[in-house]
C-alpha cells in the first residue's frame, strides 16, 4: 500500500503511522465494484459537470439580488424621469371655477370656446406680436370705435372739477370692483399708464382727457361703485361705427343698438408659469398685454435673495385677443397651472339692449303726441316720460357696464420661479427615496435568507 | 502499484461527478484497501469494516453529483467514510465514550521499548483509538491509518486546519493515557522475566 511521505512527526506519531496495517480481504476490492455496479443500474442518469450541481442546489441568492438592485435602480431613475415625462404630456384639463359675476347670476356656466380651445394640445407659440384683426367686425369694430372715441372725447369740453377740489382729482385705483372680486390696490411704482381721475360729473368722462393713448380705458367707478356716464357720449370700449376698411363690417354705435348677434361672454383665465428667469417672462407678459391693447389692473415682483422669485399679474385683456394673449404666455414657460370660466351673457345683452330700444321708441310716441295734446295730457305725458326715462337711463347703464365687461376679459397670471432641471432631478428622486429604501428593505430579508441558505448548503 | 498511480493522475472532479466508470474503478482500486483499515480502526472488526467499505464506495457513487470539487476526490471519499461509519454507530446504538473533562494529561513521551511494544502489539493500539471519543477517533484514524494530512481531514469536514491539529493533539494524549499503563506493565512483566 503507497504512503505518502511523513511530515515532521513525533516518535508516536510515527509509530503510529507506521503500524502494520492489516490487509483487507481479497475480494473486497471486486466487492466493491459490485457494489458500483449496482448503484449505476438503480440510480438515475449521470449528469455533466458543474451543471449537477446549480441543478441539485441552485442559488436564488442572486436572482433576489439582481431583482432587488434593479428595483432600487429603476426607482431611483426612472420615476423622477416618468414623472418629468408625464407633467409635460398634452391635454391637461383645468377646472373651472364660479366666474366672476358683476350683476349677473353667480354660479359657474359652461364654457364654450375657451374651454375647448384650452383642452386641446397647444404647441409653444413662439413670442411674437399680437395678431392683427383677424377676428372678423367684431375686434375691427372695439379698436376702432377706441380710437374714435378717444379722438372724440378728446375734443370735448373740459368737466368742471370736483367741488373743493382742483382738477387733479382723486387717482382711483381699482375699477369694477364689484365684479372682479378683489382689490387691486394701488398701481405699481413706474407705471406708464395715465391715472384715472375721478369724475364728479355724471355728464362727462374725464378719464379720457388722461387716458394713455396705447391703453383703451376702463369704465369710471366712483366711490359708490356705480357706472356713470353720459347719455350722449359712448362708454369706452363700446363699438361705435369703425372707418370703412374691407376688413372691417360697420357696428353700431350704441350697445343698445347693436345688432351684431356676437356672443358676450365674461371671461377669465388664472395661470401658473414656472420659469427660471421670472423677470424676463415678466417683462415679456406685460409687454404681450399691452400691445393688444390691455392694461395691467395690479402686478407686483418679488426677487429675494434666497427665496424664490415670483410676479403676480392682473390685467384685463380685450376679449378678441384673450385667446391669442394667453397662448402667446404659455409659451412663455412651463404652464404649472391654468384656470379659467366664461359666462355667456349674450341673452341677458339683448334682451338689455331690446328693452332699451322699447323704451326708445315709447318716448318717441309720447313726444309725437306731446305736441297735440291738452295741458292735461301734458302733464300726464311729462309724468309718463320722465318715468320712461328713468327707466331707460338705467338699462342704458346696466347694458353699459355689462358690455364693459364682456369686452375686456380678466387675466391672471402668476410667475413662479422653477423648472431648473437638476432641481426637478433632485426634489424626484427625493420623492422617489422613501420608495426605493421600502423596496430595499422588502427585498433585504430575501438575500439574507438566500445567503444563510447558500451557506448552510 | 503502477496501476495505482495511473489510476490516481486520471482521477478529476469532472469524472467523478459524472461517474465515469473507469475513474471510479480506479478509485476504487486506490484507496480500497485504505478505507478498510480506516473503517478497522474505527469498528474494530474486520468483516464490519469491509461492509462498511463497500458501502461507502455504493454511497459515494450515488451521491458524486454533490462533490463540488473544493476537495481531492479522497479526501471527498473519507468524509463520506466517517458519514457512513456515524450511520453505523447509530444504528449499532453505541454511545459514543463521553470526553474526558480532565484536561491535564501529559504529552505522550514514550520511550524506544515502548514504542517497539507499539509496533508489536498493533492490536492493543487500535482497541485504544477504537474506545476514544468520536470526535478524536475519527481525525487519528484518518490521520495515522489512512494517511490522510490535517488539512484534507479539515475540507473534509469543513472545519478548520486549527481545529483538526488541536484534535489530533488531544487525541494523542488520550491515547497516550490509555496505552502507557498497559505498556508500562508489559514492560514490567518483561524485565521480570527476563
Amino acid at each position: 500500500m503507497t504512503r505518502r511521505p511523513n511530515d515532521t512527526l513525533t516518535p508516536l506519531e510515527e509509530t503510529l503511522t507506521n503500524l502494520p496495517q492489516e490487509e483487507a480481504p481479497a475480494d473486497l476490492e471486486d466487492r466493491c465494484l459490485a457494489a458500483l455496479d449496482a448503484a449505476q443500474a438503480a440510480g438515475p442518469a449521470p449528469l455533466e459537470g458543474p451543471d449537477a450541481i446549480r441543478r441539485k442546489r441552485p442559488v436564488p441568492w442572486n436572482h433576489f439580488a439582481i431583482a432587488a438592485a434593479a428595483s432600487l435602480l429603476i426607482a431611483l431613475v426612472a420615476m423622477p424621469l416618468l414623472t418629468q415625462v408625464r407633467e409635460k404630456a398634452p391635454g391637461r384639463t383645468f377646472d373651472l371655477y364660479q366666474s366672476y359675476d358683476a350683476s349677473g347670476p353667480s354660479g359657474p356656466t359652461a364654457t364654450t370656446r375657451n374651454s375647448r380651445t384650452a383642452s386641446a394640445p397647444a404647441p409653444a407659440a413662439p413670442a411674437q406680436e399680437p395678431p392683427e384683426v383677424t377676428f372678423g367686425r367684431r375686434h375691427a369694430s372695439y379698436q376702432s370705435v377706441l380710437d374714435k372715441d378717444r379722438a372724440k372725447t378728446e375734443a370735448e369740453e373740459t368737466p368742471a372739477p370736483p367741488p373743493g377740489g382742483p382738477a387733479a382729482g382723486r387717482v382711483v385705483t381699482s375699477t369694477v370692483n364689484e365684479g372682479y372680486g378683489r382689490s387691486f390696490g394701488q398701481d405699481s411704482a413706474g407705471a406708464q399708464r395715465a391715472p384715472r381721475r375721478e369724475d364728479g360729473q355724471v355728464a362727462q368722462v374725464p378719464e379720457r382727457k388722461v387716458r394713455d393713448a396705447t391703453a383703451p380705458p376702463p369704465p369710471v367707478v366712483q366711490a359708490g361703485g356705480e357706472l356713470r356716464l353720459a347719455q350722449t357720449v359712448p362708454a369706452p370700449g363700446m363699438p361705435e361705427a369703425p372707418p370703412a376698411t374691407d376688413a372691417v363690417v360697420p357696428a353700431p354705435a350704441e350697445p343698445w343698438n347693436d345688432r351684431s348677434g356676437d356672443r358676450k361672454k365674461i371671461s377669465t383665465r388664472d395661470m401658473t408659469i414656472e420659469t427660471p428667469n421670472v423677470e424676463a417672462v415678466y417683462q415679456q407678459a406685460v409687454s404681450a398685454i399691452e400691445k393688444v391693447g390691455g392694461y395691467i389692473a395690479h402686478e407686483d415682483l418679488v426677487m429675494q435673495d434666497e427665496e424664490p422669485d415670483r410676479a403676480t399679474i392682473a390685467a384685463r385683456v380685450p376679449a378678441a385677443s384673450f385667446d391669442a394673449v394667453v397662448q402667446q404666455l404659455r409659451g412663455l414657460g412651463k404652464l404649472v397651472k391654468l384656470t379659467g370660466s366664461s359666462e355667456d351673457r349674450t341673452q341677458e345683452y339683448q334682451s338689455r339692449a331690446a328693452d332699451i330700444r322699447a323704451l326708445s321708441d315709447a318716448e318717441q310716441q309720447m313726444v309725437r303726441r306731446y305736441d297735440n295734446a291738452s295741458a292735461e295730457q301734458k302733464r300726464v305725458l311729462r309724468a309718463a316720460l320722465d318715468e320712461l326715462r328713468h327707466s331707460r337711463e338705467k338699462e342704458k347703464q346696466a347694458l353699459l357696464k355689462l358690455a364693459a365687461e364682456t369686452s375686456y376679459a380678466y387675466l391672471d397670471i402668476a410667475i413662479v420661479e422653477g423648472g431648473h432641471f437638476w432641481h426637478n432631478l433632485q426634489d424626484k428622486c427625493a420623492a422617489a427615496l422613501p420608495f426605493a429604501m421600502a423596496l430595499a428593505l422588502v427585498a433585504l430579508p430575501f438575500f439574507v435568507v438566500a445567503m444563510v441558505w447558500r451557506r448552510r448548503g | 502499484m503502477t496501476i495505482h498511480l495511473l489510476a490516481r493522475s486520471k482521477l478529476g472532479p469532472d469524472r467523478i461527478r459524472s461517474r465515469d466508470r473507469d475513474a471510479w474503478n480506479g478509485l476504487v482500486a486506490a484507496e480500497h484497501q485504505r478505507l478498510f483499515n480506516l473503517h478497522l480502526r474505527l469498528c474494530g472488526d474486520r468483516e464490519t469494516a469491509a461492509d462498511l467499505t463497500q458501502e461507502t464506495f455504493k454511497a459515494a457513487y450515488e451521491t458524486a453529483h454533490n462533490f463540488a470539487g473544493r476537495c481531492k476526490p479522497e479526501t471527498w471519499l473519507y468524509g463520506v467514510a466517517l458519514n457512513i461509519s456515524r450511520n453505523w454507530f447509530r444504528r449499532q446504538g453505541r454511545v459514543s465514550t463521553p470526553e474526558p473533562v480532565d484536561d491535564t494529561l501529559p504529552d505522550p513521551e514514550p520511550t524506544p521499548e515502548q514504542l517497539a511494544l507499539l509496533h508489536e502489539q498493533s492490536h492493543r493500539v487500535h482497541e485504544a483509538v477504537a474506545a476514544l471519543p468520536q470526535t478524536y477517533r475519527e481525525v487519528v484514524a484518518l490521520r495515522y491509518f489512512a494517511d490522510v494530512p490535517a488539512v484534507e481531514i479539515a475540507a473534509a469536514e469543513r472545519v478548520p486546519a486549527e481545529t483538526v491539529r488541536w484534535r489530533l493533539h488531544r487525541g494523542l494524549k488520550l491515547l497516550w493515557a490509555a496505552l502507557a499503563p498497559e505498556l508500562g506493565k508489559e514492560q514490567t512483566h518483561d524485565t521480570a522475566a527476563q
